[in-house]
Formats: C-alpha cells, structure tokens, sequence
C-alpha cells in the first residue's frame, strides 16, 4: 500500500507540472493557434529567476513571485511580439514559421540561460519544507503545493475563460482572426495576452517544479515536450484537456517506474511518446474534446 | 527558347572571364602553395600535447577542475624552462560528451595536430566508445574514467589512467562499513545504465566476500532528478538496512544523499564516485552530511590529515602553487588533471618526443607519485597504475571535507591484505586482465 | 533530341549544381591548407550534406517539416553498429540494412503523420524522432545504452577507407551522386509538383498531381537520405553514442537547412560546413556556442527566412537581366480538342440528383442538369446557392452525399480529383490558386505537364534525366511560351506570383488550367475583379478555345457576361435547380427574376 500511494503522489505532483505546462500551451494556442515550444523556456527562465532572487538576492519568497510573475508577463509579450512580427491579422504567418520562430527562441533563451547560469543544475528553494506521512508514504509538501497550486491556476483560468470579456474574446480569435478583427476585437492584442498569461504560468510551473527536480540550461526542451504531451493527449478542451493529459502522463511515468529492473526506465520515455503517435493516429483530438 | 540559370547570365558571355581568368587561377595556386609552405614551417616549436575533455554536459564540472589541474603542471614546466628549451602547448579540445567525436578529435590530434600524448578523455562513457583509436593511431592517452577495468585488456598499451579504479575503491569503502559499523545488511541505490549495474555487481559480491549481504539494490535513469521511490523501497525493507550504498556521479549522488533524509533512512552512506567537489556537497543537510562517509584521495583532506602523513612534498607544493594560481582550494579533480599531466611532462623530460618512447616509458619504467597522493606503478599486467590503498575516508563538515581513515587500515582491520582482496576479485572474475 | 542534345540541355538546366560545387572547392581549399579548416569538418560536412539534402527535399520542395529525421539517421546509424557489434556484418551490407529498415519505418510514419496539419506533423515526427533517441539510450542490452558502440571499421571499396582523404572522397563522391541526383529532380516536373503542393494542396491535385503518393514518396526517400547520412556518420566515427542522435543534432540539422537556404539544396553546402567549423571557431567558450545558435537561428528566422543561398539567389535573379522574348511569335497553343471526342449525342458531363450536406446544412439538394460536348453552360444564382459547392463536386474536391456525377460513363463522385483531372476535366478557382513557390512559366508548365503521378519509377526517370523526360519538358516549356505570348504575359514569364496584378492572375490561372487540354472547363468567377478591358480578353479567350471544341461550365455574377456568352444557363438557388434553359428563357423566367435578376 505505502509503494502504490507513494507512486499515486509522485505522479500526481509530476502531473501537476505537466498540466501547469500544458495549460501554458493551451492558451496561448486557443488564441494564436501558435504552438509554442518556447512555452519551456518560460518555465525555465521563471524558476531560475525566482531560485536567483530568493537564494541570491535574498528577496522574500512572496515579493519574488510576484515580480517574478510581472517579469515572465513581459517575456511573454516579446515573445509574441518577435513570433509574429511580420503578421497581419488577416494574414497571419504560417504554422511552419510560427514554430520554427518559437523554437528558434527556445534555443536562444537555452543559449542565454547558459551563458546567466552556467552549465550546473540548481535548485530552487521549496515553498514549504518537511516532509508528513500519507498511508504509510512520505510526502514532501512541496508535493502538495504543486498538485494544490495546478488546481487553483486551471480553475482560475476555467473562469477567466468562460465568464470574462476578454477570455471569450481569446475563444473568439482562435475561431477566425480575421471576423474577430472585423468586429473590433484587437487580435494583436489578445495575442499578448495569451502569451503572458501563459509565460506566468509556466513561470510558477518552473518555481513549483525546481526544488524537486533540478533545473539546469538545458531543461527547457524537456519541459516543452512534456507540456505537448500532457496537452495532445488531454485533447482541445481549454481547461480540462491539459489537466487531464498532465495528471495521466505523470501518473503513468510514475507507475512505469515500479516494473523492475531497468525497463521502467525504458518505458518512462518511450510509452509518451508512442502514445503520442497513437493519439495522432487514431483521435487527434485529444481524449476529451467531442467534435469529430 | 529556355531560360538559361540566372547565375551563368550574371556572368556574361565570358568575354572578360576568358582573359582573366588564367591570371586569377595562376594566383590562387600561388596562394595555396604558400599557405602550405607557410603551415609546414610552423611544424618545429612547441612542443604539442593534447587536452581532451569534456566541457558540456552533467561532468563538465569536472572537467573544469581537471582542465586547471592540467594547465598548473604544463604552466610550471613551461615557466622553469619547459623541455629542452622547447614550451609545450596544449592543444585543447571538447569531447562534448560523444565518443564519436572524441575519436574524431583524437585522430585529428595525432594526425593533423601531431601531439606527442593526450591528456584526456575524462568520462568512461566517452573512452568506451572511443577505446580503440588510440591503438590505432598509437598515441597514448592519459585518461581518468571511474571504470579503468572496463577497458579490454588488448587496449590498454595505449591507454592508462591517472584516476583510482571505481571497482577497487568501492571494495574499500565496504571494507571501513564493515570495520567501522559492523553492518550486515546493505541497501544500494545506483544509477540504470552499464555502468551503475556493473558496479552494483561488483558491490554484491565483494559485500558477501566481506561477510556483509546486499539486500536490495535500487536503479534509476541517471537523469532522474526525483530518487524518492528507489530510496523509499530500500527504507522499508525488513529488516532495516544497516548502511546505504551510494553510485553516480554528478547531480545524482547529490540527490540520493539529499533525498535519502526525506525517505526515512537515518543509516550511513558510504559514497563512492566523482562527487568529491564542494559544490555537489554544499546542499547536504547536516544531518546527512554526519553520516556520509567518501572515498577520496589524500590530497582532498589534506589539512585534517595526521600530522606524520602529511609529509609528500608534490602534494604539499601542489596545494600551494594551485591556489597561489587560481584563487581557490583545489579539489580532488584538479589533482586529477595534474596527475593526468605529471605521467606526461615526466616522461617528456626522460625520452624526448618519440611517441612509441612515451609509450613504453609510462607503461614500463615510470614511478612516480602525484597529487592525489597516490602511487602509479604500471606494470604490463596490470595497466591500472594507481595503488588505491592510499585512499583516505571522510566526511563532510561545514562544507568541508574531513578526514577519518585511511581505507587500508579497515581492510587490515577486517581481515583482509591487499593481495586477499585482489585475489578474491580475480576469483570472482571482477577484474579482466 | 539527341544526346548530346540532352547533356547540354541538362547541364544548362542544372547550372547551379555545377557552380555550388566549384565555389566550395575553391574557397575550402584555401581554409584547408590554412588550418582553418580541418579534414574532419570537411568530411563531416559532406555527411550532414546528404542528411541536409533529404530534408530540404522534403521541407524546400513539398513543404513539409519533419522533426523526425534524426530517427532515421540514428537507424542508419545504429545498423551499421548493432549488426557489426553483434553478428560481424559488414558495415556497408549494415547500411543497406538500415536503408530496408528506414524504408519500413518511414512508410508507416508517413501514413500516419502526413495526412495531418502541418502543427501536428511537426509533432508527430518530433515524437518519433524522440522515442528513437529514448530507445536507443535505453534498450542498451542491443545499443550498448548510455556507452555506446565502438570499433565500427571503415568499408573496404578496393582499399580499407581508412585515412580521412580515402574515406573523404568517398563521402563526398556520395554526397556529389545525391546532389545531382536531388537538384536534377527539383528542376523536373516533380519538383514542380512538390512545389505545386507546398503551396497549395487543392489545386495540385485539380491539375492532376497525385498529392498522397507523391508526398508519401518523397517522405520516405528523404527519410532514406538521413539513414544513408547515419551510416556513413557511423563508419566514419568508427563509434556511435546516443547522445549525438538527440535534440541537439536535430537542431544542427534544421539550423544547417534554414542557414543554407531552404528550397536551394545547394544552400546546404554552405549551412553544414559553417555550422560544423562552428566548434573550432568557438574553442573555449562552449556556452558561447551554444548561445550562438541561438542567436543564429533566430536571424535567420526573422531576418533571412530564405537563408544565405536564398538571399544569393535573390540577388542574382535581381542582377541578371530580364529577357523578355519579344520577336518570336509561337503558333497559337489551342489544340483542336474535337478530333479527340468521339462523336457522341449522349451529353458529356451528367448531373443527377446531387446532395451534399455540411453538418445539419443542406448546401445541394437535388440538383441535376447536362452539359454537352463543346458547349458553354452558365451557372448563376445568389450568394451562397451552392455554386462553389457544385465545382467542388464535379471536379472531386468534395464527394457527393447523394446522386453521381458521370462524364460519359465513368461516375466521378468516388475518383480523386487528380484522376479526374487526368479523365479532362480542369477548373479555376473563386479565389485565385496560383502555387506561389512557382513562377508564372512554372505554373502553366504544371498545366501543361498533366501534373505528376509521384510514383517511384517516375520520381527515378526525373532524378535520372532520361531523354523522354528532357525532350517533354523541353516541349512543355515551349508550349508554355506560346500560352504566355497567347495572353500577352510574355514579360512576367519568369515573375514570381506576388508580383503580378490580380487581373492577370486570373489569366494565368485560366491558361494553367487550358494547358492541361481539358474536355471541360469549369470556370468559377473568373472575371470577377477584372476591368471591362481585361473582361473582353477573357470572352475572346474564351470564345477561340470554344471554338477549338472546349465544353465550359461558367460560373458569374456578371449576368450580361453570362448572357452574351453561355449557350446554356442553369440557375440555382437554396441548392435546388430552379430554371435550366436557354439565355432568352431565362431572362423571363419569373422564379428566376424573383430569385435572382430581381
């Protein structure tokens, strides 16, 4: 029983991430139909700065989230701001372009990173310290911060969606750019939201995430590829899809690793992505949208 | 009728290219002559060695200590004269971790480069895949790989190491567990690949040599960064487990030990591997730090040894000159990088640059100590080179490593010579020769 | 055409190749005996080249992105590795091993990937591409994992390739072979073809290019160009390491296109050989290389999207003086398609009872009229009828729900639109589908060359440059000429689409689809923009190639155009026929004035 919940928390917390992850693609897919793999580097650059400001700079850990929260804003914005630089909204780039300029970014903020940080990995500081027992298992609680802090963030973004202006404004864009323009909703505008919105939260997916798993220059690719999968697989859906998709895919990793041996290792990583394949064959909508 | 390629229109019907373009190829081979000329005369002067290593990736770190280790001893040599009034110059390149392209650099530093020896590669990964190329091209390398012994028999003319064999001082570190802490059941966590299994191996069986059990051992992919499930499965085995077997280098060690806390294990860890640098102890929490026990080499705990074994003038020098140098303590992987140096610069001094000389002196006639404080004595037999009974235990204190013991002493304590212990291995078929 | 009529033909045509290949050798040869540049950069440049080479087929030519290469160079690789480690194989029979092997792979990730959009492609190559890795680090009982294989030997051609000038020339021989080899086939019809379908999938297979089998081809020989490159990666290393098969190489790879130029293949030469010397360049600062990259990657996204050869080409197409062909005035293209028709009474084109639904909408309802040899039919109706709709179903865009569609006897509605093109039916679009990676020569001569069937033995004969081919496309380019002198569009021969006005664009959609020599032409708006000028020309166009025997199917919104020129009007509404009859019937019909003319 210990062994079972001990997996259980570990995917879940893992998922969490995933999900946090994804849900940064989500938006700003939903809005720009961009996917944008520089999604990790946010979550990279977010834990890096707030591990930076709290074990360097000594700034409380409450002030330092929320300048770090305000700082990814902004990257965000530039980052849509360089991605679609020679667009239009009735001629919006094409999707070739749009990843290859977010990769390109990826890549350079991997660059950057290397060059601020060093090659070493670090390690950020928990939210939370100590450890408490669960059936038997040991659960940090900094576990628990990110599965709670997931939580809040998706059904934060669940109402901002359904219930505010601009959220179905960004519903509306992703539709058809060029109507959304036509009736006085700046594309442009809703872009640089999105993205925002999406570099904050893979900013905190990055500070939850770094005091478990270290955070090194490189980690930015993992991290966008774990955010595609956690959002293919959980489907179209806004919300529910990349939490969905982000819980699964860690609870699986996590159960992967019970098989003896090596071959847990083996399948961590290559069961994903065969799933992937899979999902792209046989329902590339995902596993929860409904159209056909 | 058709269009013709843009390019050839841009040149015109050929009127002007027909008259100079002799003139322009006539001093374009002109050119080339020279510059062969000019590169062919840059080949007397320095004398060239090669420093390959890995500069990207988890062992970076490593290299980067090695790397200055390395430059302090050519710097020196250089500054007293260097080697019959000839400076030696390094020609350094980056493996970036891929054997493929190590051996690709190796051969270009034989080839184009004409080294007389390498220094390097550092990662047993990189000098697997790479293992026969210096046969092949018949330049020595001076390496530090973990796993010497993995390296077939057949290669290693060419190839000798300045780094302690894992597999021997592993052996040890068991031996100061079951000296110092009778324990008789062992938990092992270890990283998923090769090299962590045939550790783990090696482990299981010399434990039993030595009276202990290996009851369980824990793997992971060395990229993991979450240990929790592997430490937890060994914390929960019952009986309780008497000590904790750490393997892995780089974030990996660090992590177990940290997380181990977490998991509830409140036993000792004995640790063997490239961890021995203080930016990967620096995280450990006091607690755990108490009972981490590391095999390391006498010049890392230099200031806390006793008072009668810290009478080796190259170690005490080298201390001095490194941080006069840098700036900053240095740490066993610096001594490892000037002992991948020293085999070379002396060897240099005693035969000349004759490859094949080199060879047969490091291999053959070579006794020299270095900074790790440990002997080498290559003989044909055995390519090891390094006695890692001179290997000292310590633990961590305040960031600091502090010395306990040295291993042979727990060897002796627990029964054991030298001899018995290599004789059970070459029993138990742990070693290749 | 002869055959030293054909070498020269072929030689002019592929001039780039020749000069690519001597500006690198003179400028490597310099940086070679500087030591600037070493032996092994040159030849590993030669090894990416090939890989390099694939994937700008794929992505410079057909428009597709694949992440997944890195997967079939790491097979190709790990071929030669594995089957000389374990069982003794020698390491070119492993090569050939791991070509079967990528065949095999290749084809099933094409079917599965490349029906989806463009996003998910990328994705689902990406996927593959990683599990590779993934399963090569791991299953290490096979790959050797994290430590990889070594003590791979050179192949034995002759002599052990044993030195890097031996193994060097070797590679580069290969490399030389794939170069002709891909550029001959970018300048043939299939290049056209690909290009055809990078920009716009629809109205390459309207005109007769078998869209799945060419992009399924092309993917899966491309594929084969990245395991060669890994089996040579591997011989040449004489090791392999799963770690020189990751993410990094794969971006390696799509920096050493994009920096190249795209679209150019010889573009690659450049982009491999700097991005390999870009170690040396960088020496010790390792994370300043990495960053580099970075920076790289982003310039030429954003700033040189067609890379250093496409910035050349650009500038050399800018200096090289136009050549308008004035003087030469070429007979009239418009075949008598008369004598080709059987005479019949029965009606060329059969409508019946068609249906198609979107949804829950009903967009056809029952509509069924005839069309007949040689005569033009007019399509008119409101805004949203189902006039478009129609043409999508005749020419195979889109399957009726309902009803079938014959031309003479053969029954349409489950043909693709390329066999339907290839049956002699041709169409223009509402808004006009010209293939903007073409010129506007290149886009009549897709017309003029019936498309492409993308099979295997004809992407060979075009790679080959076998007479047949030459002598065709040497008389589809004539041919073409006379389409352009036609229309008066001599001087935007080689223009590219964008710099055309819109009026004569239509023009030049119009004469793509009447080079193809269809039976029947369906035309959707295509006077619609133009000025009364340009209207007349198209009438008169319209009226010689009726006169030749072409079948039209017009759909307007100019009613007095319609009226002047169909002998027939069919008028829909609601997606029901409501009139079908002559011009003079129809301007009286009441349903049709209340509907319509009002």
């Amino acid at each position: 029983m210990p062994e079972f919940t001990q997996v259980i928390v570990a995917g879940l917390s893992q998922g969490a991430i995933y999900a946090l992850l994804g849900l940064g693609f989500s938006i700003v897919f939903l809005a720009t139909r961009i996917l944008n793999l520089a999604q990790g580097s946010f979550a990279l650059w977010g834990g890096f700065v707030f591990l930076s400001m709290v074990a360097g700079a000594k700034i409380p850990l409450a002030i330092s989230f929320v300048i770090m929260l305000i700082l990814s804003a902004a990257l965000g914005a530039l980052t849509q701001l360089i991605v679609s630089l020679r667009s239009k909204p009735w001629r919006p780039i094409s999707p070739d372009m749009a990843v290859l300029s977010t990769l390109a970014l990826l890549v350079f903020f991997e660059g950057a990173a290397f060059m601020i940080w060093g090659p070493d990995p670090q390690r950020g500081p928990a939210l939370e310290n100590g450890v408490f027992r669960l059936f038997g298992a040991i659960v940090p609680w900094q576990l628990v911060w990110m599965i709670v802090g997931a939580l809040i963030i998706a059904t934060g973004l669940q109402v901002f969606l359904r219930s505010t202006w601009s959220g179905r404004a960004m519903r509306a864009c992703a539709q058809n750019p060029m109507m959304s323009s036509l009736l006085g909703i700046n594309v442009r505008r809703i872009g640089v939201l999105a993205f925002a919105l999406g570099a904050m939260i893979g900013a905190t997916a990055g500070i939850l995430v770094s005091p478990i798993t270290w955070l090194d220059y490189q980690s930015g690719g993992t991290f966008a590829l774990n955010g595609i999968l956690a959002y293919l697989i959980g489907g179209e859906e806004d919300v529910a899809g990349p939490v969905v998709g982000g819980f699964l895919l860690g609870i699986v990793q996590s159960a992967l690793l019970l098989l003896p041996g090596t071959s847990g290792g083996l399948l961590e990583q290559v069961v994903p992505m065969l799933a992937l394949i899979i999902m792209l064959v046989f329902r590339p909508q995902g596993l929860l949208a409904r159209r056909i | 009728m058709e269009r013709g390629s843009g390019f050839a229109s841009v040149f015109g019907h050929g009127g002007w290219l027909r008259r100079a373009g002799p003139v322009a190829l006539a001093f374009y081979a002109l050119a080339i002559w020279a510059a062969v000329g000019w590169t062919g005369a840059l080949a007397e002067g320095p004398i060239k060695v090669g420093l390959l290593l890995t500069y990207i990736g988890p062992t970076s770190i490593f290299a980067r200590y090695e790397d200055k280790g390395a430059r302090l001893l050519i710097d020196e040599t250089n500054k007293s004269g260097g080697i019959g009034g000839r400076k030696i110059e390094l020609v350094n390149y980056d493996t970036e971790g891929k054997p493929d392209r190590a051996g690709t650099l190796y051969r270009r530093l034989a080839q184009e480069d004409n080294v007389a020896a390498v220094i390097g590669p550092d990662s047993i990964f990189v000098l697997l895949g790479m293992s026969d190329i210096p046969s092949e091209v018949k330049v020595i390398s001076v390496s530090s790989p973990g796993l010497y012994e993995l390296v077939a028999p057949q290669k290693r003319r060419y190839i000798v190491s300045a780094q302690v064999a894992t597999t021997f001082a592993g052996t040890l570190v068991l031996a100061y567990v079951k000296d110092k802490f009778h324990a008789k059941r062992l938990g092992m966590i270890t990283t998923s690949d090769v090299i962590g299994q045939t550790i783990a191996s090696t482990v299981g069986k010399m434990a039993a040599a030595f009276g202990m059990e290996l009851v369980d051992v824990a793997s992971q992919p060395a990229s993991d960064r979450d240990l929790l499930p592997s430490l937890h499965k060994l914390a929960t085995l019952q009986p309780k487990i008497d000590a904790l077997y750490v393997f892995g280098s780089g974030p990996f060690a660090n992590i177990a030990m940290n997380q181990s806390e977490l998991a509830g294990i409140d036993v000792p860890i004995a640790y063997n591997g490239g961890n021995v640098i203080p930016e990967l102890i620096k995280d450990l929490s006091p607690e755990t730090a108490k009972r981490t026990f590391l095999a390391v080499a006498r010049s890392t705990v230099w200031s806390t040894l006793p008072a009668a074994d810290r009478q080796d003038p190259t170690i005490a020098n080298f201390l001095k000159d490194y941080r006069a140098k840098f700036g900053e303590e240095p740490t066993l992987p610096s001594a490892v990088g000037y002992d991948m140096a020293l085999p070379i610069v002396d060897a240099l001094k005693n035969v000349g640059t004759d490859r094949e000389k080199l060879t047969e002196y490091i291999h053959d006639k070579q006794r020299i100590s270095g900074a790790q404080g440990i002997e080498f004595k290559r003989t044909w037999a055995d390519g090891y080179g390094s006695d890692p009974a001179e290997l000292a235990v310590a633990s961590v204190s305040d960031g600091q490593f502090v010395f306990r013991g040295f291993l042979k002493d727990s060897l002796r304590n627990i029964g054991f010579t030298k001899e018995d212990m290599l004789n059970k291995m070459r029993e138990l078929k742990l070693v290749a020769e | 055409m002869t055959l030293s009529q054909a070498v020269a033909y072929l030689a002019r045509r592929n001039a780039r190749f020749f000069f690519a290949l001597l500006a690198y050798a003179f400028a490597i040869t310099p940086l070679y005996f500087l030591r600037v540049v070493h032996s092994d950069v040159i030849v590993t440049s030669a090894i990416f080249f090939v890989v390099v080479l694939g994937l700008d087929l794929l992505y410079g030519c057909a428009g597709m992105l694949s992440f997944g290469h890195i997967g079939f160079f790491a097979v190709g690789a790990y071929s030669v590795a594995v089957l000389f480690t374990r069982f003794a194989i020698s390491p070119l029979l492993g090569a050939l091993a791991g070509t079967l092997i990528t065949i095999a792979l290749s084809y099933a990730l094409g079917r599965v990937c490349l029906r989806l959009a463009p996003s998910y492609f990328m994705l689902g190559t990406l996927a593959f591409g990683i599990m590779t890795h993934s399963a090569i680090t791991v299953w290490y009982s096979v790959t050797g994992g994290d430590g990889g294989l070594g003590g791979i030997p050179r192949p034995i051609i002759g002599c052990s390739l044993d030195t890097d000038l031996t193994f060097g020339a070797f590679a580069a021989a290969c490399a030389i072979v794939l170069f002709w080899l891909t550029y001959s086939l970018s300048r043939s019809r299939i290049g056209r073809a690909l290009r055809a379908i990078r920009g716009d999938a629809v109205a390459a297979s309207c005109l007769g290019i078998h869209v799945d089998r060419l992009k399924t081809n092309t993917f899966v020989i491309s594929a084969c160009y990245a395991s060669f490159g890994g089996s040579l990666f591997a011989m040449y290393n004489g090791a392999v390491h799963p770690d020189s098969f990751s993410l990094g190489t794969l971006l390696d790879l799509l920096l050493m296109m994009f920096f190249g130029g795209e679209g150019t293949l010889w573009g690659g030469l450049l982009g491999t050989t700097i991005i390999r010397q870009l170690p040396d360049i960088f020496g010790g600062l390792h994370g300043g290389q990495v960053l580099f990259e970075g920076i790289f990657f982003c310039l030429v996204i954003f700033v040189l999207p067609r890379g250093i050869a496409g910035a050349v080409e650009d500038a050399v197409k800018r200096l090289a003086s136009p050549r308008t062909k004035a003087g030469v005035r070429a007979a009239s293209n418009i075949p008598p398609i008369a004598a080709r028709l059987q005479p019949e009474q029965a009606p060329l084109l059969q409508v019946e009872n068609v249906a198609r639904n979107f949804g829950g909408v009903r967009a056809i309802d029952g509509v069924s009229f005839a069309i007949h040899r040689g005569q033009i039919k007019g399509l008119i109706g409101p805004n949203g009828a189902g006039k478009s709709t129609l043409l999508n179903l005749i020419s195979g865009v889109l399957a009726p729900d309902d009803g079938c569609i014959l031309l003479y006897a053969t029954e349409l509605s489950r043909l693709r639109p390329d066999q339907i093109a290839k049956l002699g039916i041709q169409r223009t679009f509402q808004h006009e589908r010209l293939f903007p990676h073409l010129s506007i020569e290149e886009n009549i001569m897709v017309g003029e060359e019936h498309g492409a069937d993308g099979s295997l033995s004809e992407l060979l004969e075009c790679a080959l440059g076998s007479r047949r081919t030459l002598t065709a496309e040497r008389a589809a380019r004539a041919k073409t000429q006379a389409w352009l002198c036609d229309l008066q569009l001599e001087a935007y021969a080689g223009a590219t689409t964008e710099s055309v006005p819109q009026g004569l664009r239509k023009l030049v959609e119009l004469a793509r689809a009447c080079a193809a020599q269809p039976f029947l032409l369906l035309l959707d708006e295509s006077v619609a923009g133009l000025n009364d000028v340009e209207k007349q020309a198209v009438k008169g166009f319209i009226k010689k190639l009726h006169a030749a025997g072409l079948a039209f199917l017009i759909i307007e919104h100019d009613i007095d155009f319609v009226m002047e020129l169909c002998e027939e009007i069919c008028v829909i509404s609601f997606g029901r026929t409501i009139a079908d009859g002559p011009p003079a019937d129809i301007r009286k019909n009441d349903a049709v004035i209340a509907a319509y003319l009002g």
